[in-house]
């Protein structure tokens, strides 16, 4: 706060004092004067505009160029020359100047400044996007800006030099420079690859750019199904794999693209799985169903492509099982569930429970899972009264008793 | 005179006092409530004195809020050793000023030097002292009821003897107050300062009437008259005072008028029902001083103190909070929901502790020993003392080890590297949001100039999703319940209109809520904190709004609080040093001229104090046996279960084991590893709500009963049935453990090629913006279908979502619904219902909610209970007739996993049960099921989600049910893609440009036998969050 208040009055001081210097230059420049100097340069040589006419302190010049305005001494009291400051004679482009003396303009006119040479050694360039699609429609474009050594724009039709690099074969284009650029669109190319670019004006020369190629959308595969038994065990993994997808143009399709494996089994529309292609092949890992059955199996990349159909068939596991009461009709046990070659059901097999009443209407279910080839139900707790049949389902097999 | 010996009483208080606090505040005061918070505050004047505003929380608010002067000096001492030396510092000083605060007042009540040094002594150790300073950390308000017990004396001398000079001690000390501290002096004046008043005109009345019982009602009000002058110069001068000290204090309050929900505090709680409030804020603070409550009564109601006594009496009561609904009528509702009751029982309680002084003085060399020593022997003196300096002692102890055994924070957490990620990479140009850091968010935000939406002094919460509910922070939302959860996941859901891109979580209770709120991990930092990131969020703006105030205002707060201190220690301290160079010593005024009270102890008090101590050892005892009868576990069927899932809810599982049938053969082992394989949102994110049971079956040694389990998780509330049997074994009841999934997986090695994604961020090691060819191009996504719905009153845009691109993508999505004349009614993004990561060509459904601010209008209540379910529709004042979709793209490298198969299915009318199949190499640890209903095959009208209860480990199944909504009110508003946008760019156009053959979908669609609605089929669609993953 003080601070700030101190600053306003050295300011106000200072601001004062100015004031009453300017009144007192009284003597008044003479005219003509009249520039001597060519009006073409090169951008960061020294610049003296000089001109003929009578020196005088009041003369100054006011440059005008693009980067904004501004006010020059004449050099010494001698001569009316005016040299540019390094700031103004380093931009290159179209100056206006005014000679002025007090409040008037004696003579105006313009001079322009090239760009230096040689050129900066990097040349500026940008390119997007960074990737592009395998569709023959897709394109990427290359800006370039080449300057001087002050950043200067280089003149329009100044040549570029684009070339390419695509699976080890080069090209090379030429565009011109433009109103202060030049730039130019990439094609995509019909594989999907790296493609390398770089472009050179003159001595001047770009990094190196590069635009990835894309595989395109996919097109329609083949599935097939691997699975070490055809038995419905309810354990064992079914995988669903696709044929190498690949687009329109024969090139593998990217990784990670999901695929999605659809099954219908006897029922209707059932299981679902997903699987993520690696170098255009996509797998997904399904169960073996818990009683036979019938799967029509079919794959898609949703509204993108979609694969055959396949069947496949899975035979009941279970052959047969014991059911055991215990004496007081309060332990339900099924015994021996024996699989395939007589072996004991893997473990986890689910066994459901269906009490009936005398009018095979279900009073209540439960589910088990079977271990050591054996599953028990505890019917303390449901105290069923009118129960006359328990059901009994594993793997498929059916099979009831009479309490 | 026996003036050396007392001040030596008080010199011992001081060494004792100053030792023990200056030793244990290093363990306690930085896990205190408020401290930390005064240390933020104290970085704000440490870094710009005179700026007011800090952006740093609720993006921005003004420090004026809160009076500045112990703030102030915590900053002025931090540049001489640092925040916390600072905080340390002025800690030790406050505990000097009451020390010997404590010790003048009691010269005001008592006249007596060495009953005083015994009221310091007391003091320094009373649990209520140690409660506010190491368990609550509150200093400013230390420092000022410090200051106020410095002034009594100075304005008791002022109205007595009218010196002008006790005028001016007065007043600055009354300034240093309430630049201390807002609440002390408003409430100070009518509970302190008026009893003063009124024991200064008791003893001037019996000055003039010779003997305390010859005072009538006569002599006093002439007394009152004579004395009104002086009592009016001070009462209008410390007004005055008062106004103007923190005058940009006030002109705050009453530009931002404290509009806010009332945040529930535990001193406003029944104390009889919510027993732990009524430890805290009753018991401990009270402490021994209960035991003599009859005799403080007695004593404050001696004629002499009658005035004080009133005020205790006043104070007591109010101090029980919501124990009887006196206070709320008392105080008024709009004041008893705004103020926190516990600071009338600091103030009963120190107003107390002279008379308790006098009482222990008594008691150890006065008129009481000798009494007690004439009627009974040596042993039973010794006993009664013996048992209230153990009690002293005892509760001293009980509190300081409050905070150690039941800890209010979380573990101290290393702040550097937090600090350090914040300062690197420009991560600080967004805000960032802490969860689970308790009040040590406050010493982060002191260490960084990074902004977080949250904060930690709710008085200045200035968002309306933050002012509108009764949360604290948003940051330890979860104990907050529906209102916490609700808050957070509007943040979570629209973090662009905060620019809220990280959270860092000290709780792994959130990672679900920020995983399908489509949050990331993006690393988790070398003490252990997890920073989450949102992608497609702008960094905040350059300039950033904030309400100024006037310069005049901004030096006043810089400078009257500083001035305060300097002035009160020059009249105070200062003035007499000098008084005592120049004249050698100083005349001592004998101004307390009262005599202390000795030999009146009536008979009837003492029985009833008797009477009073048995009662409360009756109360005392009986409630510890209750506690006992509730919490032994296995006296019964009920016990046991309760207490089983108890200890299943703090995972004490060696706790739960023991509960456990031993004769089930279950061993510890065996049980462990039963409980280490399941995972999922019940087992892992989950805190019991409610238990419930009902028994089923009882005989004389076996039960089976139903348990009705509510559990609380970041998602939703889950509500769950257990059935158990139970055995009586040897007297104690036992759960028959229930039977383990038995299920075998196929293989024991998998392998599984999967791609995995890197992306560097930025190449080149450069401070500057990430160079332009490291920017990766955003993945294109199409939109497939959109839809603005309106179901059960409310409206939402459904539709479907593919990534064409080669890229995974991680999704935002923005819903804008408009009227008919184009004017945005509601923004909202979308949260649950979509899948935030997709693989190149994956597809999700979604569905975009507008979810409005609750409660916003007054007479709405927020419901008592938890459920983070909870949705409050955005109120529309036209009806929405169209729509636009913003969708943004950003390549995702993480959370990619998609390996959930639907391995079964199976539909009825109203529900659909299936199995899910983990085949993948991640343990998922929360399902997701998206549905997606359609009147005709690819025709969506709704999509809904199911979270699992229960994870699915590798190889295994789960089996989950699904209730289907009745979806016959479901109404299309309007369809189409004109105004759906993907990264800026009209949908047609990219739809013409990458996808224009697109075929309609293969999908196989389940059918749904719903009769009388239209909606015939549906899909499912599958989101995992895995819990850690490998």
């Amino acid at each position: 706060m003080i601070n700030r208040c101190w600053h306003s009055i050295v300011l106000l001081c200072f601001l004062l004092a100015c004031g009453e210097s300017k009144v007192t230059t009284e003597d008044i420049a003479e005219g003509p004067y009249a520039l001597q100097t060519e009006v073409t340069f090169i951008a960061g040589a020294p610049i003296t505009l000089e001109f003929s006419g009578t020196p005088s302190d009041q003369l100054v010049l006011l440059v005008d160029n693009a980067w904004g305005s501004t006010l020059l001494a004449p050099d010494d009291s001698k001569s009316v020359s005016f040299s540019l400051p390094a700031a103004l004679a380093q931009k290159a482009g179209l100056s206006n100047w005014y000679l002025v003396a007090g409040q008037t303009v004696l003579d105006s006119g313009e001079y322009t400044i090239l760009p230096a040479k040689p050129p900066m050694p990097t040349l500026e360039t940008y390119i997007g996007p960074p990737s592009i699609f395998a569709n023959g429609l897709d394109q990427s474009m290359l800006v370039a800006l080449p300057q001087d050594q002050y950043g200067n724009a280089l003149q329009d039709s100044t040549p570029v030099r684009i070339r390419t690099l695509f699976r080890n074969q080069q090209e090379e284009t030429r565009v011109n420079v433009n109103r202060l650029i030049a730039y130019d669109y990439i094609a995509t190319r019909p594989q999907a690859g790296e493609l390398f670019i770089a472009a050179s004006a003159d001595t001047q020369v770009s990094k190196e750019l590069t635009v990835r190629v894309l595989a395109s959308l996919p097109t329609d595969f083949e599935i097939e199904a691997i699975r070490e038994h055809t038995y419905a065990d309810g354990n064992q993994i079914v995988t669903l794999r696709t044929s190498p997808i690949q687009d329109s143009n024969g090139n593998s399709i990217a990784d990670g693209t999901l695929v999605n494996f659809q099954v219908k089994n006897i029922l209707g529309p059932a299981l679902h799985a997903q699987g993520q292609t690696v170098n255009g092949v996509a797998r997904a890992n399904l169960l073996h169903p818990q009683q036979a059955d019938t799967w029509e199996v079919s794959a898609y990349i949703s509204g993108l492509a979609k694969s055959n159909s396949i069947g496949l068939e899975f035979e009941p596991a279970v052959a047969d099982f014991s059911l055991l009461l215990s004496g007081d009709g309060r332990e339900l046990q099924i015994t021996s569930i024996q699989s395939y070659m007589e072996q004991l059901i893997p473990d986890g097999l689910t066994v459901s429970l269906t009490i009936l009443d005398a009018m095979g209407k279900p009073l209540y279910t439960d589910q088990s899972r079977t271990f050591a080839g054996k599953a028990s139900f505890d019917l303390t707790l449901e105290s069923i009264e009118d129960a006359s049949v328990y059901r009994i389902s594993v793997g498929g097999v059916t099979k009831e008793i009479i309490p | 005179m026996m003036q050396p010996k007392t001040y030596s009483l008080l010199a011992f208080a001081l060494v004792l006092g100053l030792i023990f606090h200056g030793v244990s505040m290093f363990f306690t005061l930085e896990s205190t409530y408020d401290a930390l918070i005064h240390l933020f505050f104290a970085d704000h004047y440490a870094q710009d004195w005179f700026e007011p505003w800090d952006y740093r929380w609720y993006t921005g608010f003004t420090v004026q809020s809160y009076p500045p002067l112990v703030h102030q000096c915590i900053a002025l001492l931090s540049h001489v050793g640092g925040l916390k030396f600072g905080l340390f510092t002025m800690a030790l000083i406050i505990v000097g000023l009451f020390i010997t605060g404590i010790y003048r007042f009691a010269l005001v009540l008592t006249s007596s030097q060495k009953v005083a040094g015994y009221t310091a002594i007391l003091g320094a150790f009373s649990s209520m002292f140690l409660e506010t300073l190491h368990l609550f950390g509150q200093l400013p308000s230390l420092m000022g009821i410090s200051i106020l017990l410095h002034a009594l004396p100075e304005i008791y001398s002022w109205i007595k003897l009218g010196k002008l000079r006790y005028l001016g001690t007065s007043l600055s000390l009354i300034t240093v107050m309430v630049t201390s501290h807002h609440v002390t002096p408003i409430f100070g004046m009518v509970f302190f300062i008026f009893p003063l008043i009124g024991l200064v005109l008791m003893d001037v009345s019996k000055e003039k009437a010779g003997d305390i019982k010859s005072i009538t009602f006569r002599v006093f009000l002439g007394e009152f008259k004579k004395h009104l002058l002086r009592i009016i110069l001070f009462g209008f001068s410390s007004l005055v005072l008062i106004i103007i000290c923190i005058l940009p204090y006030w002109i705050n309050s009453k530009n931002n008028p404290i509009t806010q929900v009332p945040i529930p505090h535990g001193s406003r709680d029944n104390f009889l029902e919510v027993t732990s409030s009524g430890l805290v804020f009753f018991l401990i603070p009270w402490g021994v001083l209960l035991l003599i409550l009859p005799y403080l009564f007695y004593r404050f109601y001696s004629k002499r103190l009658l005035f004080f006594g009133l005020s205790f009496s006043l104070l007591s009561l109010l101090g029980t909070g919501g124990t009887t609904p006196l206070p709320r009528m008392m105080l008024g509702a709009t004041a008893f929901d705004i103020l926190t009751l516990d600071r009338f029982t600091l103030w009963a309680t120190i107003m107390a502790l002279p008379i308790f002084g006098e009482f222990v003085f008594r008691l150890v060399e006065g008129d009481i020993k000798d009494r007690i020593l004439g009627r009974l022997n040596k042993s039973w003196y010794y006993l009664g003392t013996g048992v209230l300096g153990v009690g002293f002692i005892g509760m001293a102890i009980f509190t300081m080890s409050l905070g150690y055994f039941r800890p209010a924070q979380p573990q101290k957490i290393k702040m550097l590297p937090i600090v350090n990620f914040l300062n690197q990479d420009q991560h600080d140009q967004w805000r960032y949001l802490t969860l689970g850091f308790g009040d040590q968010m406050a010493w982060l935000s002191a260490q960084t100039n990074a902004m977080t939406v949250d904060g930690n002094y709710h008085s200045a919460r200035r968002l309306p999703e933050l002012t509108t509910r009764a949360i604290e922070r948003l940051e330890n939302s979860k104990f907050r319940g529906v209102e916490g959860i609700g808050s957070l996941q509007q943040f979570l859901t629209v973090p662009n209109k905060y620019n809220l891109k990280y959270i860092f979580s000290n709780d792994k209770f959130y990672d679900p809520i920020l995983y399908f709120c489509g949050w990331q991990r993006l690393q988790q930092l070398e003490n252990g904190i997890m920073v989450w990131e949102r992608l497609n969020v702008p960094p905040l703006p350059k300039i950033i709004p904030k309400e100024d105030v006037p310069n005049f205002l901004k030096l006043m707060w810089g400078l009257i609080p500083m001035g305060t201190l300097i002035f009160a220690f020059i009249c105070n301290f200062q003035l007499g040093w000098l008084r005592k160079l120049i004249r050698g010593k100083t005349e001592k005024e004998m101004t307390f001229t009262h005599t202390v009270v000795r030999n009146e102890l009536p008979r009837l008090l003492t029985r009833i104090n008797g009477v009073w101590v048995i009662v409360l050892a009756v109360i005392f005892i009986s409630s510890g046996y209750g506690l006992y009868m509730d919490n032994s576990a296995q006296r019964s069927p009920e016990n046991v279960v309760k207490a089983y899932y108890d200890a299943l809810d703090f995972k004490e599982f060696e706790k739960a084991h023991s509960y456990i049938d031993p004769a089930s053969g279950v061993t510890i082992a065996q049980y462990m590893l039963e409980v280490s394989v399941t995972d999922g949102l019940l087992s892992s994110y989950a805190k019991m709500d409610s238990i419930g049971i009902s028994i089923e079956n009882l005989t004389e040694d076996a039960a089976s009963l139903k348990a009705y389990t509510q559990w609380i998780t970041p998602l939703e509330k889950i509500e769950r049935n257990y059935q158990h049997n139970l055995v009586k074994r040897e007297g104690s009841w036992y759960i028959q453990p229930t039977p383990v999934d038995t299920d075998i997986p196929p293989n024991q090695l998998l392998v599984r090629n999967q791609p995995q994604f890197f992306n560097h961020g930025r190449r080149r090691i450069t401070s500057q913006q990430t160079y332009h060819e490291d920017v990766l191009r955003q993945p294109i996504l199409e939109v497939l279908q959109a839809k603005l719905v309106k179901f059960e009153g409310r409206y939402s845009i459904v539709g479907t979502l593919q990534n064409i691109d080669n890229a995974p993508a991680d999704v935002s999505l923005k819903g804008t619904l408009y009227n008919n004349e184009n004017t945005a009614l509601a923004q909202y993004d979308a949260k649950y219902h979509v899948k935030h990561k997709l693989m190149p060509k994956e597809t999700t459904p979604f569905r975009i909610d507008f979810e409005g601010t609750a409660w916003v209008s007054e007479d709405e209540q927020a419901p008592g209970v938890f459920d983070p379910d909870t949705f409050t529709p955005a109120e529309f004042a036209e009806i929405p007739a169209t729509f636009d979709l913003q969708c943004a793209g950003n390549v995702a490298t993480t959370d990619l996993e998609k390996s959930l198969v639907l391995q079964e299915v199976s539909l009825d009318d109203r529900n659909l049960n299936g199995t899910l199949f983990n085949g993948g190499l991640q343990e998922v640890t929360v399902p997701q099921v998206l549905v997606s209903f359609y009147r005709e095959p690819g025709e969506l009208i709704w999509v809904d989600h199911h979270f699992l209860r229960e994870g699915v480990r590798v190889q295994r199944k789960q089996e989950f049910s699904y209730v289907i909504p009745d979806l016959s009110g479901v109404e299309v508003l309007k369809e189409g893609l004109e105004n759906c946008f993907v990264n800026g760019t009209p949908n047609s156009e990219i739809r013409r440009k990458y996808t224009p053959d697109r075929t309609s979908d293969s999908r196989n669609y389940l059918e749904l036998m719903q009769p009388g609605t239209a909606t015939r089929y549906m899909t499912l669609d599958f989101n995992s969050f895995i819990g850690n993953p490998r």
